[in-house]
């Protein structure tokens, strides 16, 4: 790990100076688990505090420190009396992550975080009113409770998937080892037994989850990584290559999705190289898009083909007003 | 001499102050600097453009007197933090859902940040992510975050949208689907709009007196899917959806605008929808696993906007 910066030493050491000042000598264990930090940090941090005042630096203007029998106090300290107010940054990484836990299953009943929420949102300026939103997806209720069930004890999961990409229903065995929710939309991450590997499922994808009476033991390695959402859009080097050109309305595109180059055609246009290891997915690309996107290199029938078999689907049935038997 | 030393003696000098300190006032007063005139002014310069960075609200000044040369103080109630008077079991529970949730990117040492300036940012030890059967992941933006603190300061937001440039009046942000929206009041439109926020064509610029207006209470929950996201007089369309797409379809649609299950298990949905493009990229999204069956003109529509690909 890199050494932090002066400036990260900074923020740092004037969050813990007000709170050390507030309390009755803390131990110096708790400050160092309170604020993440090592005791050898802490330690040169509070040791360089010493030097440290106002003009004419005469001892009664100086930060007094005493770190003694695992405890320390601070003193002299009044215009660090309180932290710096939160950057717009950090006020909204905390409100945010507060909100999204606050949705999660399970946690609409904790109360604690409610209130501290509520507290934040004042002391913001946000007054009571609930500035920020984050909603997660409306994926059924039972299904996420009986998957939650599976994973704590560990049942095997019969699944019923539809496969986005390659638009297909597969059926298999899983080891189901943890939900995740990445951007608004829930996964299960598990050990698909067909496969023979980890997989990620799409709850929203999944059409049947039958517990099995079969149980699963977690491999020896923790399979419990951190969150990637590479994981879930994560082009093969094997995958198909595609060159498109975009009109101005289809910049998105290029803003959206990974892609190995883009190159700027002039008049809003732009030229993207993208990889897509499934052709359903860059068929439904190509069909919401329109005449707005060109295939350049790769299959330029795609677009063409998927067109035709959908409009197969219109001309079978023409006249079709529906719903009104 | 450390630098962080000379930082830490520079913000006490500059909130101590009861008037705003010159360059010759620092020089004098900070340990550190240089004492050549020009190697000063680098290093001042660049600590003064550090703590700026790091949200010092490093305020320039005239002071009285014969000088007209600029002074710098950092005013106290522009530095500190109010206290939101937390219990411990409250920052604890703030401090969990940090564990839970992982933000992307150099967002995580802004929430670091904050929670230390909060009183905390360790103690959840073990029971971390690994030990957790749910997590969630968490993408936010630097246009989130400048809409945040407008909102929070009631500033007026300028910025391209569509191809026009905007003013706005900034009530709420919501995160749906993994993009930010921000509603608001559009001076130009005299309306209230919903911009979604990756979509913006430059970036967001407080701009104006803070305290410029009151937010209304929230009209509605959340942002509306791309079909609602139009100008056009609403109108009912009727969707039907093979049956191994029916789920997927259910959780896009919601589960209240299912309308009927056939008895091949294909399900037909009434939409509302404001917003032709926005309904027709949802419908072509399941490929030909969907049509639109009704009213004719929309499925008229699609015929065509399929044919002009072929």
């Amino acid at each position: 790990m890199r050494p932090p910066t002066a400036g990260e030493r900074l923020g740092r050491l004037l969050a813990i100076v007000p709170w050390i000042a507030a309390h009755e000598g803390p131990t110096v264990a708790e400050v160092c688990s309170r604020f993440d930090i090592t005791e050898k940090d802490l330690t040169a941090d509070l040791n360089l505090l010493f030097l440290c005042g106002v003009y004419p630096f005469t001892p009664d203007v100086l930060i007094d420190v005493t770190i003694a029998g695992g405890r320390v106090w601070i003193t002299m300290a009044d215009y660090f009396r309180r932290p710096l107010k939160l950057t717009s940054r950090e006020a909204l990484a905390l409100v945010a992550v507060g909100r999204f836990y606050l949705r999660m299953p399970g946690a609409d009943a904790n109360v604690a975080l409610a209130s501290a929420l509520a507290k934040l949102a004042r002391a913001l300026g946000l007054g009571n009113d609930e500035a920020v939103d984050i909603e997660l997806d409306s994926t059924p209720p039972d299904l996420l409770a009986r998957l939650r069930e599976a994973v704590a004890r560990r049942s095997k999961v019969d699944l019923t998937y539809y496969s986005f990409g390659r638009d297909a229903t597969t059926r298999r065995v899983v080891h189901p080892w943890k939900l995740l929710n990445v951007a608004g939309y829930w996964y299960l991450s598990a050990w698909c037994e067909t496969a023979q590997a980890e997989r990620v499922f799409r709850l929203d994808r999944i059409l049947e989850a039958a517990q099995t009476s079969e149980t699963f033991e977690f491999p020896a390695s923790s399979p419990a990584r951190p969150v990637n959402p590479a994981v879930f859009f994560n082009p093969a080097d094997t995958d198909t290559s595609w060159v498109l050109e975009l009109e101005p309305e289809a910049r998105w595109i290029a803003e959206r999705y990974p892609n190995e180059e883009v190159v700027d055609l002039g008049e809003g246009r732009l030229r993207v190289r993208l990889r897509a290891a499934e052709r359903a997915w860059i068929e439904r690309l190509l069909l919401r898009a329109g005449a707005s996107v060109a295939v350049i290199e790769g299959d330029t029938d795609v677009a063409s083909d998927a067109a035709r078999r959908v409009l197969r689907r219109y001309k079978r049935n023409p006249r079709a007003t529906g719903g009104d038997k | 001499m450390d630098r962080l030393e000379r930082l830490v003696n520079l913000v006490a000098a500059l909130i101590d102050t009861n008037r705003p300190l010159t360059r010759a006032d620092i020089a004098e007063r900070i340990d550190g600097y240089s004492s050549d005139p020009s190697a000063f002014r680098r290093n001042f310069e660049r600590d003064k453009e550090l703590l700026r960075q790091m949200g010092f609200p490093v305020v320039t000044d005239v002071p009285e007197g014969p000088s007209e040369e600029i002074g710098y103080r950092i005013p106290r109630e522009l530095y500190e933090l109010t206290d939101p008077g937390l219990e411990e079991e409250e920052l604890t529970a703030i401090r969990l859902a940090a564990t839970a949730v992982h933000l992307e990117g150099d967002w995580s040492d802004a929430l670091v940040a904050a929670l230390r300036k909060l009183g905390g940012a360790g103690g959840t030890g073990d029971a971390g992510a690994h030990g957790l059967a749910q997590a969630g992941e968490l993408r936010v933006d630097a246009s989130a975050a400048t809409a945040f603190a407008a909102i929070a300061d009631r500033r007026k937001l300028s910025f391209t949208y569509n191809g026009r440039l905007r003013q706005v009046e900034p009530w709420r942000l919501a995160y749906h689907r993994g993009n930010w929206y921000l509603s608001g009041f559009d001076l130009g439109a005299g309306e209230e709009r919903l911009f979604r926020l990756d979509r913006a064509g430059s970036d967001l610029t407080a701009d104006g007196d803070p305290a410029a207006f009151h937010i209304p209470p929230a009209a509605q929950a959340g942002p509306a899917p791309p079909w609602l996201l139009g100008d056009e007089t609403p109108r009912t369309a009727l969707v039907v959806v093979d049956s191994d797409n029916a789920a997927l379809a259910r959780a896009e649609f919601g589960v209240s605008t299912q309308k009927e299950i056939r008895p091949d298990g294909s399900v037909v949905f009434e939409l509302t929808f404001t917003s032709t493009p926005g309904l027709r990229s949802a419908v072509l999204g399941y490929l030909d696993h969907a049509e639109v069956v009704a009213p004719p003109d929309l499925r008229t529509h699609i015929v065509e906007w399929l044919e002009s690909l072929v």
